[in-house]
Protein backbone atom coordinates (compact mmCIF):
# COMPACT_ATOMS: atom_id res chain seq x y z
CA UNK A 1 0.00 0.00 0.00
CA UNK A 2 1.32 3.42 -0.53
CA UNK A 3 -0.19 7.15 -0.56
CA UNK A 4 -1.06 8.86 -3.49
CA UNK A 5 -1.44 12.85 -3.87
CA UNK A 6 -5.28 13.35 -5.40
CA UNK A 7 -4.40 16.82 -7.05
CA UNK A 8 -8.52 17.75 -6.88
CA UNK A 9 -8.38 16.66 -3.15
CA UNK A 10 -5.13 18.25 -2.62
CA UNK A 11 -4.36 15.47 0.00
CA UNK A 12 -2.13 12.01 -0.46
CA UNK A 13 -5.15 9.38 -0.07
CA UNK A 14 -4.46 5.39 0.13
CA UNK A 15 -3.86 3.65 -3.30
CA UNK A 16 -7.24 1.61 -2.13
CA UNK A 17 -9.33 4.36 -3.26
CA UNK A 18 -7.49 4.87 -6.96
CA UNK A 19 -7.49 3.10 -10.03
CA UNK A 20 -5.80 3.23 -12.79
CA UNK A 21 -6.86 3.81 -16.19
CA UNK A 22 -4.16 3.28 -18.44
CA UNK A 23 -1.85 5.74 -20.48
CA UNK A 24 -2.08 9.34 -20.61
CA UNK A 25 -2.40 12.33 -23.08
CA UNK A 26 -3.60 9.67 -26.31
CA UNK A 27 -3.78 12.37 -29.37
CA UNK A 28 -7.69 12.04 -30.56
CA UNK A 29 -7.69 11.59 -34.48
CA UNK A 30 -7.90 15.09 -36.57
CA UNK A 31 -9.30 13.54 -39.25
CA UNK A 32 -10.76 10.56 -38.15
CA UNK A 33 -12.99 10.14 -41.55
CA UNK A 34 -9.60 9.50 -43.55
CA UNK A 35 -8.07 7.03 -41.37
CA UNK A 36 -6.80 3.57 -42.47
CA UNK A 37 -8.02 0.46 -40.30
CA UNK A 38 -4.39 0.31 -39.72
CA UNK A 39 -4.15 3.90 -38.19
CA UNK A 40 -7.60 3.04 -36.16
CA UNK A 41 -6.32 -0.33 -34.77
CA UNK A 42 -2.73 1.65 -33.47
CA UNK A 43 -5.15 4.52 -32.02
CA UNK A 44 -8.07 2.22 -30.21
CA UNK A 45 -5.35 -0.69 -28.53
CA UNK A 46 -1.82 0.29 -28.93
CA UNK A 47 -0.36 1.53 -25.87
CA UNK A 48 3.34 1.86 -24.54
CA UNK A 49 4.47 -0.24 -21.74
CA UNK A 50 7.81 1.00 -21.11
CA UNK A 51 10.08 0.18 -18.17
CA UNK A 52 10.88 3.23 -16.60
CA UNK A 53 8.82 6.77 -16.65
CA UNK A 54 5.44 6.41 -17.80
CA UNK A 55 2.51 8.62 -17.78
CA UNK A 56 -0.75 7.19 -16.73
CA UNK A 57 -4.29 8.16 -16.30
CA UNK A 58 -5.53 7.50 -13.24
CA UNK A 59 -9.17 8.08 -11.18
CA UNK A 60 -9.64 8.50 -7.38
CA UNK A 61 -12.87 6.21 -7.91
CA UNK A 62 -13.91 6.00 -4.52
CA UNK A 63 -13.31 9.69 -3.28
CA UNK A 64 -13.40 12.25 -5.77
CA UNK A 65 -14.17 10.42 -9.15
CA UNK A 66 -11.96 12.85 -10.92
CA UNK A 67 -9.62 11.55 -13.92
CA UNK A 68 -6.15 12.50 -13.59
CA UNK A 69 -2.41 12.16 -14.50
CA UNK A 70 0.59 10.35 -12.38
CA UNK A 71 4.00 10.22 -14.10
CA UNK A 72 5.48 7.72 -12.61
CA UNK A 73 8.35 4.53 -12.90
CA UNK A 74 6.80 1.45 -13.58
CA UNK A 75 10.39 -0.06 -12.27
CA UNK A 76 10.72 1.44 -9.00
CA UNK A 77 6.84 2.01 -8.21
CA UNK A 78 8.13 5.57 -7.88
CA UNK A 79 5.99 8.44 -8.77
CA UNK A 80 7.18 11.60 -9.58
CA UNK A 81 4.38 13.96 -10.03
CA UNK A 82 0.55 14.26 -9.89
CA UNK A 83 -1.71 16.84 -12.09
CA UNK A 84 -4.88 17.53 -13.30
CA UNK A 85 -6.27 16.89 -16.53
CA UNK A 86 -5.50 19.50 -19.07
CA UNK A 87 -1.86 20.32 -17.19
CA UNK A 88 0.69 19.18 -18.26
CA UNK A 89 4.14 18.07 -17.52
CA UNK A 90 7.66 18.70 -19.05
CA UNK A 91 9.86 15.41 -17.50
CA UNK A 92 13.36 14.38 -18.34
CA UNK A 93 12.71 10.80 -19.48
CA UNK A 94 16.03 9.54 -18.20
CA UNK A 95 16.18 9.47 -14.45
CA UNK A 96 19.24 8.67 -12.20
CA UNK A 97 17.50 6.31 -10.23
CA UNK A 98 19.39 5.70 -6.67
CA UNK A 99 18.26 3.42 -3.58
CA UNK A 100 16.57 6.71 -2.26
CA UNK A 101 14.76 8.08 -4.93
CA UNK A 102 15.65 8.96 -8.47
CA UNK A 103 17.03 12.32 -9.66
CA UNK A 104 15.16 14.03 -12.85
CA UNK A 105 14.41 17.57 -13.99
CA UNK A 106 10.78 18.51 -14.09
CA UNK A 107 8.34 21.78 -15.25
CA UNK A 108 5.14 21.89 -15.08
CA UNK A 109 2.59 23.97 -17.41
CA UNK A 110 -0.97 24.71 -16.04
CA UNK A 111 -2.99 26.59 -13.85
CA UNK A 112 -3.44 24.03 -11.12
CA UNK A 113 -0.57 23.53 -8.68
CA UNK A 114 1.36 20.19 -9.18
CA UNK A 115 2.65 18.14 -6.95
CA UNK A 116 5.90 17.32 -6.95
CA UNK A 117 6.74 14.11 -4.99
CA UNK A 118 10.36 15.04 -4.79
CA UNK A 119 12.64 17.75 -5.51
CA UNK A 120 13.79 17.79 -8.95
CA UNK B 1 -34.25 25.49 -17.31
CA UNK B 2 -36.81 26.55 -14.78
CA UNK B 3 -39.85 25.27 -17.18
CA UNK B 4 -41.01 22.31 -15.38
CA UNK B 5 -44.37 22.47 -17.26
CA UNK B 6 -43.14 20.65 -20.33
CA UNK B 7 -41.28 18.07 -18.01
CA UNK B 8 -42.18 14.99 -15.92
CA UNK B 9 -42.27 16.05 -12.38
CA UNK B 10 -41.20 12.96 -10.34
CA UNK B 11 -43.03 14.28 -6.88
CA UNK B 12 -43.60 11.16 -5.19
CA UNK B 13 -42.76 13.26 -1.42
CA UNK B 14 -44.51 16.30 -2.78
CA UNK B 15 -46.30 15.91 -0.23
CA UNK B 16 -44.86 14.78 2.59
CA UNK B 17 -46.95 15.11 5.14
CA UNK B 18 -50.13 13.15 3.68
CA UNK B 19 -47.50 10.61 3.07
CA UNK B 20 -45.92 10.44 6.57
CA UNK B 21 -49.83 10.56 7.48
CA UNK B 22 -50.39 6.71 5.66
CA UNK B 23 -47.33 5.05 5.54
CA UNK B 24 -44.71 5.46 7.41
CA UNK B 25 -41.33 6.79 5.30
CA UNK B 26 -38.90 4.14 5.84
CA UNK B 27 -35.14 4.29 6.24
CA UNK B 28 -32.72 1.95 4.23
CA UNK B 29 -32.26 0.16 7.94
CA UNK B 30 -35.68 -0.39 8.92
CA UNK B 31 -35.52 -4.00 8.77
CA UNK B 32 -32.94 -4.05 11.99
CA UNK B 33 -35.59 -2.21 14.25
CA UNK B 34 -36.67 -4.76 15.53
CA UNK B 35 -33.14 -6.11 16.66
CA UNK B 36 -32.39 -3.06 17.80
CA UNK B 37 -35.31 -2.50 20.18
CA UNK B 38 -34.99 -6.04 21.64
CA UNK B 39 -31.41 -4.87 22.88
CA UNK B 40 -30.95 -2.55 25.62
CA UNK B 41 -31.56 0.94 25.47
CA UNK B 42 -28.55 3.02 24.79
CA UNK B 43 -27.49 4.30 28.49
CA UNK B 44 -25.45 7.16 29.03
CA UNK B 45 -22.93 4.69 29.83
CA UNK B 46 -21.90 3.56 27.02
CA UNK B 47 -19.04 4.58 24.98
CA UNK B 48 -19.95 4.17 21.38
CA UNK B 49 -23.30 4.89 19.34
CA UNK B 50 -24.42 4.29 16.16
CA UNK B 51 -27.45 5.92 15.45
CA UNK B 52 -29.38 6.03 11.98
CA UNK B 53 -31.27 8.83 11.71
CA UNK B 54 -34.72 9.40 10.18
CA UNK B 55 -35.09 9.59 6.35
CA UNK B 56 -33.36 13.02 5.48
CA UNK B 57 -33.67 15.15 2.07
CA UNK B 58 -30.28 14.72 0.59
CA UNK B 59 -29.74 17.11 -3.25
CA UNK B 60 -26.84 16.69 -5.34
CA UNK B 61 -26.14 19.83 -6.72
CA UNK B 62 -23.59 20.00 -9.66
CA UNK B 63 -22.30 23.40 -11.56
CA UNK B 64 -19.53 24.07 -13.10
CA UNK B 65 -18.84 27.76 -14.31
CA UNK B 66 -22.39 28.06 -13.01
CA UNK B 67 -20.98 27.82 -9.40
CA UNK B 68 -21.21 31.42 -8.36
CA UNK B 69 -25.21 31.84 -9.38
CA UNK B 70 -25.47 28.37 -7.40
CA UNK B 71 -24.07 29.54 -4.19
CA UNK B 72 -26.01 32.32 -4.12
CA UNK B 73 -29.19 30.46 -5.17
CA UNK B 74 -28.16 28.15 -2.14
CA UNK B 75 -27.82 31.05 0.48
CA UNK B 76 -31.03 32.56 -0.34
CA UNK B 77 -33.56 29.34 0.46
CA UNK B 78 -31.46 28.27 3.33
CA UNK B 79 -28.35 30.31 4.35
CA UNK B 80 -25.74 28.03 3.52
CA UNK B 81 -22.74 28.87 0.93
CA UNK B 82 -20.83 25.87 -1.51
CA UNK B 83 -18.21 24.91 1.01
CA UNK B 84 -14.53 24.45 -0.52
CA UNK B 85 -12.18 21.35 -1.00
CA UNK B 86 -13.12 19.04 1.66
CA UNK B 87 -15.44 21.02 3.60
CA UNK B 88 -19.16 21.51 4.60
CA UNK B 89 -21.44 24.09 5.39
CA UNK B 90 -23.91 23.31 8.45
CA UNK B 91 -26.91 25.39 9.04
CA UNK B 92 -29.79 23.91 11.38
CA UNK B 93 -31.09 21.19 9.55
CA UNK B 94 -29.47 21.65 6.86
CA UNK B 95 -25.90 20.78 5.83
CA UNK B 96 -23.79 21.06 2.25
CA UNK B 97 -20.59 18.90 1.74
CA UNK B 98 -18.03 19.52 -1.12
CA UNK B 99 -17.91 15.92 -2.95
CA UNK B 100 -15.85 16.73 -5.89
CA UNK B 101 -14.71 20.07 -7.84
CA UNK B 102 -18.18 20.87 -9.39
CA UNK B 103 -20.51 18.79 -6.92
CA UNK B 104 -22.17 19.01 -3.87
CA UNK B 105 -24.20 17.11 -1.52
CA UNK B 106 -26.79 18.88 0.31
CA UNK B 107 -28.91 17.58 3.77
CA UNK B 108 -32.43 19.36 4.35
CA UNK B 109 -35.57 17.97 6.13
CA UNK B 110 -37.01 15.39 4.12
CA UNK B 111 -40.49 17.76 3.78
CA UNK B 112 -38.80 20.78 1.92
CA UNK B 113 -36.10 19.00 -0.25
CA UNK B 114 -39.26 18.81 -3.46
CA UNK B 115 -39.69 22.76 -2.79
CA UNK B 116 -35.27 23.39 -2.33
CA UNK B 117 -34.99 21.31 -5.54
CA UNK B 118 -37.51 22.71 -7.49
CA UNK B 119 -36.53 26.24 -5.96
CA UNK B 120 -32.26 25.93 -6.72
CA UNK B 121 -33.51 24.94 -10.13
CA UNK B 122 -35.59 27.89 -11.35
CA UNK B 123 -33.12 30.68 -9.25
CA UNK B 124 -29.87 29.64 -11.66
CA UNK B 125 -30.23 30.89 -15.16
CA UNK B 126 -27.73 28.31 -16.88
CA UNK B 127 -26.43 25.06 -16.67
CA UNK B 128 -26.71 22.92 -13.19
CA UNK B 129 -28.28 19.48 -11.73
CA UNK B 130 -30.47 19.20 -9.13
CA UNK B 131 -31.05 15.94 -8.26
CA UNK B 132 -33.27 14.54 -5.37
CA UNK B 133 -31.66 11.39 -4.19
CA UNK B 134 -33.19 11.22 -0.68
CA UNK B 135 -34.26 7.40 -0.77
CA UNK B 136 -30.53 6.62 -2.17
CA UNK B 137 -28.67 6.86 1.45
CA UNK B 138 -28.73 6.14 5.03
CA UNK B 139 -27.58 8.66 7.39
CA UNK B 140 -25.42 6.96 10.47
CA UNK B 141 -23.43 9.36 13.00
CA UNK B 142 -21.11 7.43 15.14
CA UNK B 143 -20.66 9.28 18.72
CA UNK B 144 -19.05 8.71 22.16
CA UNK B 145 -15.63 8.69 22.96
CA UNK B 146 -14.84 5.48 21.69
CA UNK B 147 -16.26 6.69 17.69
CA UNK B 148 -12.88 7.07 16.62
CA UNK B 149 -11.41 4.02 18.09
CA UNK B 150 -14.01 2.02 15.77
CA UNK B 151 -13.46 4.13 12.83
CA UNK B 152 -9.78 4.09 12.96
CA UNK B 153 -10.60 -0.10 11.90
CA UNK B 154 -12.64 0.39 9.76
CA UNK B 155 -11.34 3.05 7.12
CA UNK B 156 -8.19 3.72 5.39
CA UNK B 157 -8.58 7.09 6.21
CA UNK B 158 -6.53 8.97 8.50
CA UNK B 159 -9.31 10.01 11.37
CA UNK B 160 -7.28 11.74 13.60
CA UNK B 161 -8.70 15.06 15.05
CA UNK B 162 -5.75 16.41 13.65
CA UNK B 163 -5.90 15.35 10.35
CA UNK B 164 -9.80 15.21 9.70
CA UNK B 165 -10.98 18.54 12.33
CA UNK B 166 -14.60 19.36 12.72
CA UNK B 167 -16.36 20.26 9.51
CA UNK B 168 -13.93 18.33 7.04
CA UNK B 169 -15.48 15.52 4.74
CA UNK B 170 -13.75 13.05 2.59
CA UNK B 171 -14.75 10.42 0.41
CA UNK B 172 -13.58 7.33 0.86
CA UNK B 173 -13.85 3.66 1.58
CA UNK B 174 -15.13 2.13 4.76
CA UNK B 175 -14.51 -1.57 5.17
CA UNK B 176 -15.03 -2.52 1.33
CA UNK B 177 -18.24 -0.11 0.68
CA UNK B 178 -17.56 3.45 -0.55
CA UNK B 179 -18.47 6.24 1.99
CA UNK B 180 -18.86 9.90 2.70
CA UNK B 181 -17.90 10.98 6.12
CA UNK B 182 -18.04 14.41 8.10
CA UNK B 183 -16.30 15.16 11.27
CA UNK B 184 -18.63 16.45 13.86
CA UNK B 185 -18.42 18.42 17.06
CA UNK B 186 -17.02 16.58 20.30
CA UNK B 187 -15.05 13.71 18.53
CA UNK B 188 -18.32 12.13 16.52
CA UNK B 189 -18.66 11.41 12.76
CA UNK B 190 -21.79 11.15 10.26
CA UNK B 191 -21.59 8.76 7.75
CA UNK B 192 -23.67 8.85 4.32
CA UNK B 193 -23.40 5.63 2.86
CA UNK B 194 -25.39 4.35 -0.37
CA UNK B 195 -28.63 2.27 0.66
CA UNK B 196 -27.53 -0.95 -0.94
CA UNK B 197 -24.71 -0.89 1.88
CA UNK B 198 -26.46 0.11 4.75
CA UNK B 199 -26.87 -3.22 5.86
CA UNK B 200 -23.62 -4.20 5.47
CA UNK B 201 -21.73 -0.63 6.63
CA UNK B 202 -24.57 -1.17 9.66
CA UNK B 203 -23.45 -4.94 10.34
CA UNK B 204 -19.39 -3.80 9.73
CA UNK B 205 -20.06 -1.38 12.64
CA UNK B 206 -21.65 -3.80 14.68
CA UNK B 207 -18.95 -6.06 15.26
CA UNK B 208 -15.83 -3.07 15.53
CA UNK B 209 -17.72 -1.90 18.10
CA UNK B 210 -18.70 -4.79 20.10
CA UNK B 211 -14.97 -4.83 22.43
CA UNK B 212 -15.99 -0.95 23.51
CA UNK B 213 -19.96 -1.94 24.07
CA UNK B 214 -21.71 -0.26 21.66
CA UNK B 215 -25.29 0.54 21.62
CA UNK B 216 -27.72 1.13 18.52
CA UNK B 217 -30.83 3.21 17.58
CA UNK B 218 -32.93 4.28 15.46
CA UNK B 219 -34.18 7.47 15.02
CA UNK B 220 -38.31 8.00 14.42
CA UNK B 221 -39.02 10.94 11.62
Amino acid sequence: MFLIHCPYCGEHREEEEFHAAGQAHLPRPLDPDSMTDEEWGHFLYYRKNPRGVHRELWVHAAGCRKYFNIARNTQTYEIYATYKSGDTLELDENPTVTATGSTLNMAVHGDAKVQLEQGS
Amino acid sequence: MSDLNNVVVMDQVANATAVSANTAVQTPLEHVRAAVNAKAAAKPTSSVLLTEHAVTGLLVLRANDTRQALSEALFQETGLSLPETLQSDEKGDYCARWMTPDEWLLSCPNESAFNLENSLRSAVKGPIAVVNVSGGYSLLTLSGINALNVLKKSTVYDVSPENFPEGKVVNTTLAKSQITMRALSDGAFELVVRRSFADYVWLWLQRAGREYDMHCQLLDS
